[in-house]
C-alpha cells in the first residue's frame, strides 16, 4: 500500500501535480492521462528519483524522506526514455546494476535473462540489439532486487506484439501481492492484467479505482452499428471511437448521450474505450 | 378499552419485561471492561503481528555496499574506454616532454608551468566532463534508485576517472624520468616534478567534486576551470619559484614544493569533504547535477 498525502509538485513543463490524498492498493495499476498530465512526474516521485518538495509519500507507512535506503531497497524503476550503455552486453549491464543495487546474486540475473527471453542476446552488445530487446533489458533491470514496488513509465515502448504480451503476462504475475504502477497509452492490451486504473488529468486525480468501476458508471453510453456513407458524414467527429468500411456501409463505434441515428445499439466498452468515454466532452 | 386489547397489551408487557429489563441494565463497570480487554489480548496481539508482517522491511536480497565495491564495478563497466583514454594520456605526456629540458615549457615559454603539469589537470577536467556528459538521464535515474547514497555512485565514478588519469600520469612520469636520464646530462628533479602536476591535478579535481555536490555539475566544471586559471596566473606571477631548470634552485624550489604540497593537501581535503557530502545527499542528480 502506498499513501500519498498533500502532494504538490511543479514539473519543468506541464501541469502542477496536485494530489491531496490517495491510497494506491497492491496489484497492477495502470496510470493513464494525456501527455503532460503529470504521469512521469508522479512516477519519478514514487520511484524516489526526485523527492517531493511538498507533501509526503508513504510506502507501507515508511516515508522516503526519513527511510530512504529502506524504501529504495524495495523499488524498481523503468524510465520512459533511456539510453542503456550501448557498449555493454545485457548480461554485463544487469550484473553491473545488480551490484549497484547491492544484489550480489548472479543467479537472479540469469533468471531474468530467461524470463525475458534475453539469453540469445545476453552476450551481444546493446547497440546491436533492437529497441524492443533493449526495452526488455530495461524492464529486467527493474526487477533485479525483486522489489515490492515497481514503477514503469511506458514499459512497452518499442516492443513488438509478442514482446508486449510477454511483458504484460510477466507483470501480471509479478503484481500479485506487490504494487506495480505502469504509465501506459494503450489500455486495451492491459485489460486482462490490470487491477486498478489511475487517471491523471491536468495534474489531478480524476479517477482511481478497480477495473470493474473503471468500466461501470461511465458518463455516457457507447453505441455501435452500421451507418450509410451519408449518415457517417453527419456523424459528430468528437465522439467517434472507431470506424471501418463494411460491405453494407460503415461500421462505427461512438460515444453520445443518445444514438445520433436509429439502428445503433448500446454496447459494452473495452478498457481503452472506457477511457475515451471518460475523457469525452460533447 | 376493549377487554381483548387489554389482554393483548398485558401479554405484550409480560413478553417484553425481560428484554426491556436487560436493555435497561447499567453499563459495564471498569473492572468488567478491564476483564474484557484482558480476554481480548490474544486477538490484539494476533492483529499486531499481522500488521507488523505487512510493514516494509529492508529488502533481504540487498547487501551493504562499499566505496571499494562501487569503484570496482564502475571500473569493470568502463574498463575498455578508460584503458584507451589512459594509454592516450600516457603516450601524449611522454612525448610532450622534451628530454633535454624536461621542466621547461617549449610551447608557451618559461613563465608557464611545464607541459606535463599544464596538460594533466586539463585532461582530468575533460575526462570528468566527458564521463558526466555521456551519462544518460534515464541511466542516471536508474543508477540513483539504489538503497545507497546515489551521489556516492557519481563520486565513485568521478574518483575512478581521477584515479585513472593520475595513475597514468604517474606511470608517464616514471617513463619521462627514464627518458630524461637516458638522454644525457640533464637530470629530472623527480619529486618536485611529481608534486607540481599532482598538486594542481588534485586541487582541480577536488574543487570540481566539491562544487559538484553542492551546486551541480556545471558549477563543478566551472569551479575546476577557475581554479586552473588562477593557478596559471599564480605561476605566471611567481615564475621565480616555478620549477625552471635555470632558476629553480634554493628558496625558489623549496617554496614551489611547499606550494604544491599545499595544493595537494587542499585537494585531498576537498575530495574527502566531497566523499562525506556524497554519502549524505539523497538524490542522485537526475536533473543534471547532484542536488542536496
Amino acid at each position: 500500500m502506498i499513501r500519498i498525502e498533500g502532494l504538490r509538485e511543479r514539473p519543468a513543463g506541464g501541469f502542477i501535480l496536485q494530489i491531496d490524498r490517495l491510497q494506491l492498493k497492491p496489484g497492477l495499476t495502470l496510470l493513464v492521462g494525456v501527455n503532460g498530465a503529470g504521469k512521469t512526474t508522479l512516477l519519478e516521485l514514487l520511484a524516489t528519483v526526485n523527492l517531493p518538495h511538498k507533501g509526503e509519500i508513504l510506502y507501507q507507512e515508511k516515508s522516503a524522506q526519513s527511510d530512504l535506503p529502506l524504501v529504495r531497497s524495495q523499488i524498481g524503476y523503468v524510465p520512459s526514455e533511456i539510453e542503456l550503455y550501448e557498449n555493454m552486453t545485457p548480461y554485463k549491464l544487469l550484473l553491473y546494476l545488480s551490484e549497484l543495487k547491492g544484489v550480489f546474486d548472479s543467479e537472479r540475473t540469469g533468471e531474468l535473462l530467461r524470463d525475458f527471453r534475453l539469453e540469445t542476446y545476453s552476450h551481444t552488445k546493446i547497440k546491436r540489439l533492437s529497441g524492443g530487446v533493449q526495452r526488455r533489458v530495461t524492464l529486467a533491470q527493474s526487477l533485479l532486487a525483486a522489489p515490492r514496488f515497481l514503477f514503469l513509465d511506458e514499459p512497452l515502448n518499442g516492443m513488438d506484439t509478442g514482446e508486449r504480451k510477454l511483458a504484460i503476462a510477466y507483470l501480471n504475475r509479478y503484481a500479485e501481492g506487490r504494487t506495480v504502477i505502469a504509465a501506459v497509452h494503450e489500455l486495451s492490451e492491459w485489460e486482462e492484467a490490470a487491477d486498478h486504473v489511475l487517471w491523471l488529468d491536468q495534474g489531478k486525480v480524476r479517477f482511481y479505482g478497480g477495473r470493474t468501476s473503471w468500466l461501470a458508471d461511465l458518463p455516457c453510453p457507447l453505441w455501435e452499428g452500421e451507418l450509410t456513407r451519408e449518415q457517417f458524414d453527419l456523424c459528430p467527429e468528437a465522439g467517434l471511437i472507431e470506424f471501418r468500411e463494411t460491405s453494407g456501409g460503415i461500421y462505427v463505434k461512438l460515444v453520445g448521450e443518445n444514438p445520433p441515428f436509429p439502428g445503433l445499439k448500446a454496447c459494452k466498452p473495452t478498457f481503452g474505450e472506457a477511457y475515451f468515454i471518460r475523457k469525452y466532452q460533447p | 378499552m376493549e377487554p381483548s386489547i387489554d389482554k393483548e397489551l398485558e401479554r405484550l408487557e409480560r413478553e417484553l419485561r425481560e428484554p426491556l429489563r436487560q436493555a435497561l441494565q447499567p453499563g459495564p463497570t471498569p473492572l468488567e471492561t478491564a476483564a474484557l480487554i484482558e480476554a481480548l489480548q490474544p486477538e490484539f496481539a494476533a492483529l499486531q503481528a499481522q500488521n507488523a508482517a505487512a510493514s516494509l522491511d529492508f529488502n533481504a536480497r540487498v547487501e551493504p555496499p562499499s566505496l571499494g565495491r562501487l569503484l570496482r564495478s564502475q571500473f569493470r563497466m568502463n574498463r575498455r574506454s578508460l584503458m584507451m583514454t589512459g594509454a592516450f594520456v600516457f603516450i601524449m605526456l611522454v612525448l610532450l616532454v622534451d628530454p633535454e629540458q624536461p621542466v621547461s615549457n617549449w610551447l608557451l615559454g618559461d613563465r608557464m608551468p611545464n607541459m606535463f603539469s599544464m596538460i594533466t589537470p586539463l585532461m582530468l577536467i575533460a575526462s570528468m566532463l566527458y564521463s558526466y556528459r555521456t551519462w544518460d538521464r534515464g541511466m542516471r535515474a536508474i543508477e540513483s534508485v539504489t538503497p545507497y547514497p546515489p551521489a556516492l555512485v557519481i563520486y565513485s565514478r568521478m574518483l575512478m576517472v581521477m584515479a585513472l588519469v593520475v595513475g597514468w600520469a604517474l606511470v608517464s612520469s616514471f617513463a619521462v624520468s627514464i627518458r630524461v636520464a637516458s638522454a644525457g646530462e640533464a637530470g629530472l628533479p623527480f619529486i618536485p616534478f611529481l608534486l607540481e602536476w599532482l598538486g594542481i591535478s588534485l586541487l582541480t579535481g577536488g574543487a570540481a567534486m566539491y562544487a559538484l555536490f553542492r551546486y551541480g555539475h556545471q558549477a563543478g566544471m566551472l569551479f575546476a576551470g577557475g581554479v586552473y586559471a588562477l593557478w596559471l596566473l599564480l605561476i605566471d606571477q611567481t615564475s621565480a619559484i616555478s620549477l625552471n631548470a635555470e632558476t629553480g634552485a634554493g628558496l625558489g624550489v623549496g617554496a614551489g614544493i611547499a606550494m604544491n604540497v599545499g595544493f595537494l593537501l587542499v585537494g585531498a581535503l576537498l575530495l574527502f569533504r566531497s566523499y562525506i557530502r556524497s554519502r549524505n545527499l539523497q538524490t542522485g542528480g537526475a536533473q543534471g547535477g547532484a542536488q542536496p
